[in-house]
């Protein structure tokens, strides 16, 4: 009996050790291949691990100079533009969002099963649906290689996410608490500031935390409506570099660190709030 | 009274949900009715000026087989990601869900893969399977399993199950943190019960795991299939399509004949064919869903 225990024991840990090495494996190659040296890179040898590092290349995004110093400034300047297309529109879609998804959960009025259905088919309408008309709008009124068009259509996408999300998490609240407003004479938006919001602060933590990831991380929209440097987001830019041989795949590792990074820390520091964020509006209770 | 109480509700209804319902209607309604307008047009690429041609796009695209490949690829995707990913996922829930030293720090380390943007680990496995340097091709090489470097990415047979694999390693954490979410809910007591009935590992499963994670498994499969059926991202820099297209998902036969050929109505007229796809998938499951409560 204790032998099998301890054999049972033997297998679970080379399972865990399993999980972790195709887990860490590839990020850690990430890391390695942005600071093995340039000459170093193309190797097709069986020496797996190359025999010196450099940190030339982040040096080089940072504004170092260096060879690929041209794409490297281009790369900064998406990092700038992606906090504000992911900040701005995680912001506008929180707050427009929120407040329509409390009218959506507590208040009677006509037309709320239609809107309500509406901004659900949003979320389930795939990007690329959308991506011609917005081009062909974008092209005649003049709003390509904008910050501010790429902030429109992803607060439409976003904006559809929260009012779904958030009306699901509002019925979680219950609402002895606003009955006691409403008897004390706030008025609906007064419930709504004084009551709600401070109450569903874990869900627009994890909302905003989802809602940020989803906007760093487009890629479709960004691609077609920005052919100039001017305002490309990270996943454009990193998509591009390249030198006179080809694909500059040190870089290209070397900037996905950096682009990592911001994603890395939301992920961790909201762990426990994301799976709320993600189901919420799907399991109702 | 109660009348004027309710047009209050009504009026202070309608001021919260404005600035919402603007935004959706103007960029999502209007360009939805736009956009089923310009698919029954032959639209200049130059001027955007429209002449009106009726179903000939749709005739178009329902005539030629790579339309129907392109659905057959991205159902293929759609479901082998999807069955692989609910089954690995199940398993790692499984294991993460036992008691060992260090099960803190591996819960949080399984995630990290999901925080790296689409277009990163698209890069990066793109480098790892590099059929001359890849460290795969090397590594395989170092152990022996293979003599010569297989070109995943640009071979037929191997090149959309690269795709697959890409994407199975970023969003598998998704599912395992999803499962593990819905293992809180299987009750200890039933647990034991089983256990003590003398129920083996495959009835445990069957009578305990599989009805108490039933809620969550549909919202995994909703979710995941809502997500696989727009992947673009990783097919644009892995192979843009190839090779030969036998990786041309529909998201990309789309963007490919709107902005390749610059044929918009017919882009449109694509789009609008896999808006109704994804919307007749999602009602489907939405169905099952609530008959599942």
């Amino acid at each position: 009996m204790k032998a099998k225990k301890k054999i049972k024991r033997v297998f679970l840990y080379a399972a865990v050790i399993l999980v972790v090495v195709w887990t860490m494996a590839p990020l850690l190659w990430m890391f390695i291949s942005s600071i093995i040296p340039g000459k170093e890179m193309l190797n097709s040898g069986t020496n797996l691990l190359p025999k010196q590092f450099t940190l030339e290349r982040y040096a080089t995004i940072f504004g170092a100079g260096g060879e690929a110093a041209s794409q490297a400034a281009v790369f900064r300047k998406s990092i700038l533009n992606s906090f504000i297309v992911a900040g701005v529109s995680t912001l506008l879609s929180i707050v427009l969002g929120s407040l329509a998804a409390y009218a959506f959960s507590r208040l009677i009025f006509t037309g709320k099963k239609v809107l309500l259905f509406a901004a659900m088919f949003f979320q389930l309408l795939p990007p690329i649906a959308l991506l011609v008309p917005y081009y062909v709008m974008g092209s005649r009124a003049g709003m390509l290689d904008k910050l501010i068009t790429l902030i429109i259509i992803d607060t439409n996408f976003i904006l559809a996410y929260v009012i779904w999300v958030m009306n699901g998490y509002y019925a979680s609240i219950p609402r002895d608490l606003e009955d006691a407003g409403r008897i004390d004479g706030c008025t609906w938006f007064g419930v709504y500031r004084r009551i709600i919001v401070p109450a569903a602060a874990p869900g627009f933590v994890a909302v905003g935390a989802l809602s940020f990831l989803m906007a760093w991380d487009e890629f479709l929209y960004a691609l077609v409506f920005t052919q100039s440097d001017a305002a490309k987001t990270i996943p454009v830019a990193v998509s591009e570099f390249s030198t006179k041989y080809g694909v500059d795949y040190g870089m290209m590792m070397a900037s996905g660190v950096v682009a990592t990074i911001v994603p890395l820390c939301l992920a961790l520091f909201f762990q426990r709030y994301i799976v709320s964020g993600l189901t919420s509006g799907a399991v109702k209770e | 009274m109660r009348k004027r109480k309710k047009d209050y509700q009504s009026r202070t209804a309608y001021a919260m949900i404005a600035p919402a319902v603007l935004i959706i209607f103007g960029m999502g309604v209007f360009p939805v009715v736009y956009s089923i307008w310009l698919s029954f047009n032959d639209v200049n690429p130059m001027t955007f000026d429209t002449d009106f041609i009726g179903l000939e796009n749709y005739k178009d695209i329902f005539v030629n087989p790579e339309f129907w490949q392109s659905i057959g690829i991205t159902l293929y995707f759609c479901v082998v990601s999807i069955v692989i990913q609910l089954i690995l996922g199940f398993l790692v829930a499984m294991l993460l869900n036992q008691k060992f030293v260090g099960r803190g720090i591996v819960r949080a380390l399984i995630l990290l893969p999901w925080a790296v943007p689409t277009i990163v680990n698209a890069n990066l496995w793109n480098w790892i399977l590099n059929a001359n340097y890849g460290i795969l091709n090397r590594l395989l090489m170092k152990l022996g399993i293979i003599s010569d470097s297989i070109a995943w990415l640009s071979d037929g047979g191997t090149a959309l199950h690269m795709i697959i694999l890409a994407d199975t390693w970023r969003m598998l954490p998704l599912v395992v943190i999803m499962l593990l979410a819905g293992l809180q809910t299987v009750s200890k007591s039933v647990w034991e019960a089983a256990v003590v009935d003398g129920a083996g590992a495959w009835r445990r499963l069957r009578a305990v795991y599989i009805p108490a994670l039933k809620p969550m498994i549909l919202v995994i499969l909703v979710l995941r299939t809502i997500q696989a059926i727009r992947v673009f991202d990783i097919v644009y820099v892995l192979t843009k399509g190839g090779p030969a297209n036998k990786t041309m998902v529909i998201s990309f036969y789309s963007y490919y004949e709107t902005f390749n050929y610059l044929n918009y109505g017919k882009g449109a007229a694509i789009a609008m064919v896999i808006a109704v796809l994804a919307l007749v998938l999602s009602l489907v499951y939405f169905k099952v869903l609530k008959s599942g409560d």
